[in-house]
């Protein structure tokens, strides 16, 4: 008989389960916390442990009076209340499809660290952070621990080889992008940091074995962000700001690309799109990209078309990008991918440019002037 | 000559089957163990609603595991794959002091089969990273375990997640099938 109440009043809390969970299909609850719960979502209460969070199915379970009191008493809508009472407006609150150990990290941070009760447990928002993190070495590709140190007020997050010297590399915050790769890195819990130097893009690629630590890394440095685009922009709304700390690669993926020439073969290339910087490598985790092509508006002439340029041999699901400078002659693995690289470039093209993006594109054009060579954007 | 190269060889190297059936109450571990036996590493799971089955090489013993969901309501489903089980892995949360009593019960009922008569039993205290978890000795005395008759049974302390005590209890297996 309780389990058809529960049932019931399961669909009755259906609309209310989606403002706190991640996917559809609220199968799942935690009954001593009152909230009803996805399925991957439960796979992450269940690793919790019974003393942070009991895990029932709706129906393949059976469920007592009092654990069904309890949601009708609970339910997400006060859940939410409670455990995401002071979220800072720094965090990045997951949605489906994103990194397991984003959602991961959000659940433990809400039920078992409670750190949205508790703002002081919030280390990430205090502007400064250090600790050790493994990098992947730009010659030898082996991953070392390596001290990092960020700090806010001087707008840096650097590292160091040995401890008490120099840093080796001082990177800007505010001109930093990061995000998760575990895919890409092979670990789940990494992160890509991604920024300029001395005109061009350089990567760096870490991970930790926890991931409540990276977690914290990342949200880090979107705190600091977020405070300094505060003082730079005091009229800008928060909820405005928060969409620029850090954006995920809006495509990667191999293409394969010809050289300037119309003679030139097709090569295979790792490409990532990162907001209006298309960058190519020889692989994956590359330090440098091989070229960085800045994708600018419509109205300037860019453009992005299925077929190559006539002249150019044709090679499997070919597409082009146009470009003042240049038209480059690209290719996929499928038409699918092909029709997908086209979708997100044009997304690109049609968006307005905005100021932080021409500083972005200048700084890249400057070097090409500085060095002489004919176009930054061909193969090193 | 009844004997080719190739079946000396094989009767040399080839690798004793084993049919396991891994049970137990939900969240207690079961496809952690699952895939951290075979893998080697920690796999993100999600309930198991039917089974998984895995087959994991170890001391010249080929272990295929049937590593079936506990979700209360297809606990009834475990009986379908009674049939020809070697060993009997139950996975108990010894965090779960809640729910002891009940994984009792369902140790118990299962026990009483008589398509598993010829099994032997290893029992996996799993999650004693966690603070409050029952020893293996608490757990022998709530799990009743004392009170089996005829029955091969030996508890193993494990942390799936840390990968301690998984091995210990498959060469405790091994050797009961060796034995056997």
């Amino acid at each position: 008989m309780n389990e058809l109440i529960s049932l019931s009043f399961c669909f009755l809390f259906f609309n209310v389960y989606l403002i706190s969970s991640v996917g559809p299909n609220p199968e799942w609850a935690s009954y001593n916390i009152g909230i009803f719960i996805c399925t991957r979502c439960s796979g992450v209460h269940r690793s919790m442990g019974v003393h942070i969070s009991k895990v029932k199915h709706l129906k393949l379970d059976r469920w007592e009076d009092s654990q069904v009191e309890r949601m009708k008493e609970v339910g997400n809508i006060k859940a939410k209340m409670k455990y995401e009472e002071r979220v800072p407006p720094c965090y990045r609150r997951p949605k489906e499809g994103d990194p397991q150990v984003l959602i991961e990290q959000w659940i433990r941070a809400k039920y078992e660290r409670e750190e949205f009760c508790h703002p002081a447990r919030q280390v990430y928002t205090s502007g400064y952070m250090q600790g050790f993190l493994m990098k992947r070495g730009k010659e030898d590709s082996k991953y070392q621990a390596r001290k990092f140190v960020l700090s806010e007020t001087d707008d840096t997050l650097k590292y160091f080889v040995r401890e008490n010297k120099e840093p080796k590399a001082i990177l800007r915050i505010s001109e930093l992008n990061v995000v998760f790769a575990p895919d890409k890195i092979g670990y789940p819990n990494s992160l890509q940091l991604t920024f300029l130097k001395d005109g061009s893009t350089r990567h760096i690629y870490v991970y930790h074995d926890e991931g409540e630590v990276i977690t914290n890394w990342y949200m880090a440095v979107r705190c600091a962000k977020l405070h300094r685009l505060q003082v730079a922009y005091p009229s800008a709304s928060e909820s405005e700001l928060v969409h620029h700390l850090t954006e995920d690669f809006a495509k990667e993926g191999w293409l394969w690309k010809t050289g300037p020439r119309l003679s030139d073969g097709f090569r295979k290339r790792w490409f990532t799109l990162d907001n209006r910087k298309l960058m190519y490598h020889d692989e994956p985790l590359d330090a440098n990209p091989k070229g960085e092509i800045f994708v600018g508006h419509a109205l300037d002439g860019y453009s992005v078309r299925i077929g190559v340029v006539a002249g150019v041999k044709d090679q499997g699901f070919s597409f082009s990008l146009t470009t003042p400078e240049r038209t480059y002659n690209l290719s996929a693995q499928s038409e699918h991918e092909r029709d997908h690289w086209i979708e997100v470039l044009e997304r690109v093209i049609e968006r307005p440019v905005t100021p932080q993006d021409t500083a972005i594109c200048g700084r890249l054009m400057r070097r090409r002037a500085n060095t002489n060579s004919i176009s930054i954007f061909s193969p090193r | 000559m009844g004997l080719t190269i190739s079946s000396v060889f094989n009767r040399l190297f080839s690798k004793k089957p084993m049919r396991i059936l891994m049970v137990g109450l939900d969240a207690a571990g079961k496809t952690t163990i699952l895939y951290k036996l075979k893998l080697g590493e920690i796999v993100t799971t999600i309930p198991t609603i039917g089974f998984n089955v895995e087959t994991v090489e170890y001391k010249n013993i080929s272990f295929t595991v049937w590593d079936v969901g506990g979700q209360t309501k297809i606990r009834k489903l475990w009986r379908h794959y009674f049939s020809n089980t070697d060993g009997l892995i139950f996975v108990v949360d010894s965090n779960d002091r809640d729910r002891i009593v009940e994984a009792e019960q369902e140790l118990h009922n299962m026990l009483s089969e008589e398509e598993l008569r010829d099994s032997v039993l290893l029992i996996f205290a799993n999650k004693q990273d966690l603070p409050n978890s029952m020893s293996t000795a608490e757990l022998t005395d709530k799990l009743k375990l004392n009170t089996l008759r005829n029955r091969k049974w030996y508890i193993q302390a494990t942390c799936a997640t840390q990968g301690t005590g998984l091995y210990e209890g498959l060469d405790w297996l091994s050797n009961e099938l060796a034995n056997k």
